[in-house]
């Protein structure tokens, strides 16, 4: 196959879309728990405060390990207190 | 006759926790149940269902998942979950006074125990209050597959209206279980139990659990 080495100047000069989801900040990691940075379109319900996770509101996807089924949406803030519940015996 | 209940504290691995245990005179076994992913061991519909359990003659222990305990809503790792689960049965097999022991629990809590089960915990049975198959309106993502690996009886008691539970992907397990499991229909009835209309109190709806629960377990020993 021959490569197609010619740079396509549309793509380029799109500005960059900001990514889906990021690595969380280090003091989000709790041992046991998968911790993603989202920004999402979709609205969830945060457990943390039973409130509404707004679309687009970059937020934190908090999956249980071997827990798939248990994946949640929370508020950052919101989770920065259950990290302090987990009182680090996570 | 109302059997006193004891409670008590165990060492789950990830600290301390809840427990409450009741022991009606000569019970016929024991069951250990844990509470579903929202709500504590205390909840009116596990406390209704382990009364109405006692008064049949079957001793009953229950417990707090070390998340719940804590006072967090984002369930434990399932290597702690199952840690505890091995840590409550225990503390039963210890009161159980020789009998047998059975494990079970309400939608994630009875889920726990089968895990727990499938990894070496040696429960005479399983009693899954409403089995969640699969998130509610995601059929693909059925978690079954441990089940296979169960060599104990299973009663799956489902309402014919719980969304955690498509009835036909159900079947399906439940026939591929084979003589293991043992299906047991709430007509109507979605989750947690409850049907439309039926008005009843969640404390009275386990409770009306426990008549089907108790004469699976007298079957079986
Ligand atoms: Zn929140």
């Amino acid at each position: 196959m021959p490569r197609k080495n010619r740079r396509n100047p549309e793509f380029f000069e799109k500005p960059e879309a900001p990514p889906a989801r990021a690595d969380a900040p280090l003091w989000a990691l709790a041992p046991g728990y998968d911790v993603r940075h989202v920004g999402g379109e979709k609205e969830y319900r945060c457990p943390g405060c039973d409130h509404v996770v707004r679309p687009g509101v970059w937020h934190l996807v908090v999956v249980p390990q071997g827990e798939p089924d248990e994946r949640r949406h929370w508020h950052t803030e919101c989770w920065r207190r259950e990290i302090r519940r987990l009182g680090g015996r996570a | 006759m109302t059997v006193p209940e004891e409670r008590l504290a165990f060492d789950s691995g990830k600290g301390q926790v809840s427990a409450a245990f009741a022991r009606p005179p000569e019970p016929v076994a024991t069951l250990v149940v844990s509470h579903g992913a929202g709500s504590g061991m205390d909840h009116p519909f596990l406390v209704g269902f382990t009364r109405a359990m006692n008064e049949q003659a079957i001793a009953t222990l229950r417990f707090n998942f070390p998340y719940m305990e804590a006072g967090r809503r984002s369930t434990d790792p399932q290597p702690v979950a199952v840690a505890a689960w091995r840590a409550a049965f225990e503390a039963a097999v210890a009161r159980a006074g020789g009998g047998q022991v059975f494990a079970g629990g309400k939608s994630y809590g009875g889920r726990m125990a089968s895990v727990a089960v499938a990894e070496g915990m040696p429960a005479a049975g399983l009693v899954f209050l409403g089995y969640p198959l699969h998130p509610p309106g995601k059929p693909e993502r059925v978690r079954d597959e441990h089940l296979y690996a169960i060599e104990v009886p299973m009663l799956f008691l489902h309402g014919t209206l719980d969304p955690f539970a498509d009835p036909r992907l159900l079947k399906r397990v439940i026939d591929r279980l084979g003589t293991r499991a043992t299906l047991l229909e709430v007509t109507g009835g979605d989750h947690s139990f409850n049907v439309r209309g039926a008005k009843k109190e969640p404390r009275e709806v386990g409770a009306s659990l426990a008549p089907l629960v108790a004469s699976f377990i007298r079957e079986l020993v």
